[in-house]
């Protein structure tokens, strides 16, 4: 039996810029896709299920206050939505740490480094699975295991006429309260840049730490964070304590600002974070350094 | 093609000792060149470096100029490095040649499928759950087919059967050329016997040998199964008749390079060989 490859390959791919070219990213995307997808619906399966367990276990827990009216709303949805949150930034971690595991032996750095496309092109393809199409993901095995719960307690408990499936514009903004005022979508994009911000940071986490990233990167943030409350603490002490401080921030800042303001801040931390990943991987060997 | 390496070092960690010092060599555009070297020589080392896996510690690797440390797409897609233990993904073989050759603009599925009939191999579903011998042989297949410039190979016969030596050995003399360049690096000096156009040989990390194997053959001569081993002899062997010997070639008649012997005698006796491939020159 003959191998027939009827796909068109062009030369022009390798002609392009050596940093990055479309067709050479999307058949590098297309590699890791094909190389992990089982890991990928794996995972998926695994949010379904966990998901379910928590969003069941909160119904349990605190059904007997939730469900006093039958009303359009669902109330055990705010708390679903704060799970969501919770799951979502677990797994923005997790994510962000399994993202150098592609390289965590010296023959898997070996396959990956030689194949020819840029390390930006090898960068973006991982970042791109971990956060959009993690959290994408993510968003739709949420909305799945609150079907699966309503279904659960209809068929398995007394409030059936109570329970409702979130809307999934709720999902999708991580909260029961969805409005198109400035301040709350500056929220939602605030809860976003939060996960951004974490993913940023577990991935570089995993550019830094070969074996057991996650654990390692939290231990490494609850030292960092340790210090800097010590500092602050000797520092408000030292400087501070006993002193007159004129306050540098304008009382009339309104929220909208503020949130705007950190919401860019976090964004360019991020990519901060995520080019010192992206050098790691381009100052990558096959051997220690990692 | 220009494959070159100038005053080449490299370690393994800033308190390592060198595994190369200050190598040099300009590689030829084609043909088979074999890397014999002891164990710890720095064969492999040397390999991942041409291919840019690893960053020399001074000196350079340059492909047409460039330094492979960059690993600019372009020159990863002319330098195919067949490491000592492939892995491979677990998908089918076909899905494998499809996802893996769009990177190769020239890459030739009649070669492949040429070489894997040569190994004798069947079209797995699962590429992971091969045999070591099997992989090598889907990996060394899909590299001839790349039909990449430069072509490494890191100890290709290790874990093949003897079947797929003697396929590997018709794979590479038919598919060498003048255009492509084979970099076979092994301590298993009999698979590559009669294979190869020039002979590198590496100890005490450099160069020791670096000639094509015209050169080996006008400055020495190889004789077997001798009954005793002659007074100017510069190595032997012991063998089934009597003894394999490696002798100056002083009549200028060529004979087969035996490279048990030549390997024997430069890492026992690296000056005399020196002094004698000098004296020719």
């Amino acid at each position: 039996m003959n191998i027939d490859i009827t796909q068109q390959r062009s030369e022009s791919v390798f002609s392009l810029s050596p940093h990055f070219a479309a067709n050479r990213f999307a058949a590098y995307f297309k590699l890791f896709s094909a190389t992990n997808y089982r890991n990928f619906l794996l995972s998926a399966a695994s949010i379904i299920i966990i998901s379910f367990l928590f969003f069941i276990f909160n119904f349990y827990t605190s059904a007997h206050a939730y469900y006093q009216s039958d009303t359009i709303t669902d109330y055990i949805w705010h708390s679903e939505c704060s799970l969501m949150t919770f799951i979502l930034a677990v797994l923005m971690m997790v994510g962000g740490s399994r993202c150098f595991n592609a390289i965590s032996s010296r023959q898997d750095r070996a396959s990956l480094l030689e194949i020819p496309a840029s390390h930006i092109e090898k960068f973006l393809t991982w970042i791109c699975f971990y956060l959009p199409i993690l959290i994408a993901t993510s968003l739709f095995c949420f909305y799945i295991a609150d079907i699966m719960r309503v279904v659960w307690v209809k068929v398995f408990t007394d409030y059936g006429s109570y329970a409702k499936v979130i809307p999934f514009s709720n999902v999708l903004a991580l909260t029961t309260k969805v409005s198109s005022r400035p301040e709350k979508v500056f929220e939602i994009v605030s809860t976003y840049c939060n996960l951004l911000l974490l993913n940023a940071i577990f991935t570089l986490g995993s550019s830094l730490f070969t074996r057991l990233a996650f654990i390692k990167t939290i231990f490494s943030l609850s030292v960092i964070g340790l210090l800097l409350i010590i500092a602050a603490y000797l520092g408000y002490n030292v400087f501070i304590s006993g002193h007159y401080v004129q306050t540098i921030f304008d009382p009339s800042i309104s929220e909208t600002s503020t949130t705007l303001v950190y919401a860019g801040s976090t964004i360019l931390i991020s990519l901060y974070l995520y080019y010192i990943s992206y050098m790691r991987l381009k100052e990558s060997e096959i051997v220690t350094g990692w | 093609m220009n494959l070159s390496i100038s005053n080449l070092s490299f370690r393994y960690g800033k308190h390592k000792p060198l595994v190369l010092n200050d190598v040099s060599i300009d590689f030829p555009a084609g043909g088979v060149c074999g890397m014999l070297g002891p164990n710890g020589a720095g064969k492999s080392t040397l390999l991942y470096l041409i291919s840019g896996l690893l960053n020399p510690s001074s000196g350079s690797v340059t492909f047409d100029g460039i330094p492979t440390k960059l690993r600019r797409p372009s020159i990863l897609a002319q330098i195919y490095l067949v490491p000592e233990e492939p892995v491979l993904p677990r998908m089918s073989l076909k899905e494998y040649v499809k996802l893996y050759s769009a990177f190769y603009p020239d890459f030739n599925t009649e070669i492949l499928n040429d070489a894997l009939k040569e190994f004798n191999m069947f079209m797995p579903d699962r590429l992971d759950s091969l045999s070591m011998g099997q992989k090598k042989k889907i990996v060394l297949s899909f590299a001839l087919a790349a039909t990449t410039p430069v072509l490494l190979m890191d100890e290709p016969t290790n874990g093949l059967d003897i079947p797929g030596k003697a396929a590997f050995r018709r794979l590479v003399a038919r598919y060498a050329s003048d255009d492509k360049l084979f970099l076979i690096s092994t301590h298993q000096v009999r698979d590559l016997d009669q294979l190869l156009d020039r002979i590198l040989i590496m100890d005490l990390n450099k160069f020791l040998v670096n000639e094509n194997v015209y050169d080996l053959q006008q400055a020495f001569s190889f004789m077997r199964n001798i009954p005793q081993v002659p007074d100017n002899a510069i190595t032997a062997l012991p063998s089934l008749g009597g003894f394999d010997v490696m002798l100056p070639n002083d009549d200028s008649d060529e004979t087969d390079i035996n490279l048990e012997l030549l390997f024997e005698a430069t890492v026992n006796h690296p000056d005399k060989i020196t002094s004698i491939l000098n004296l020719r020159k």
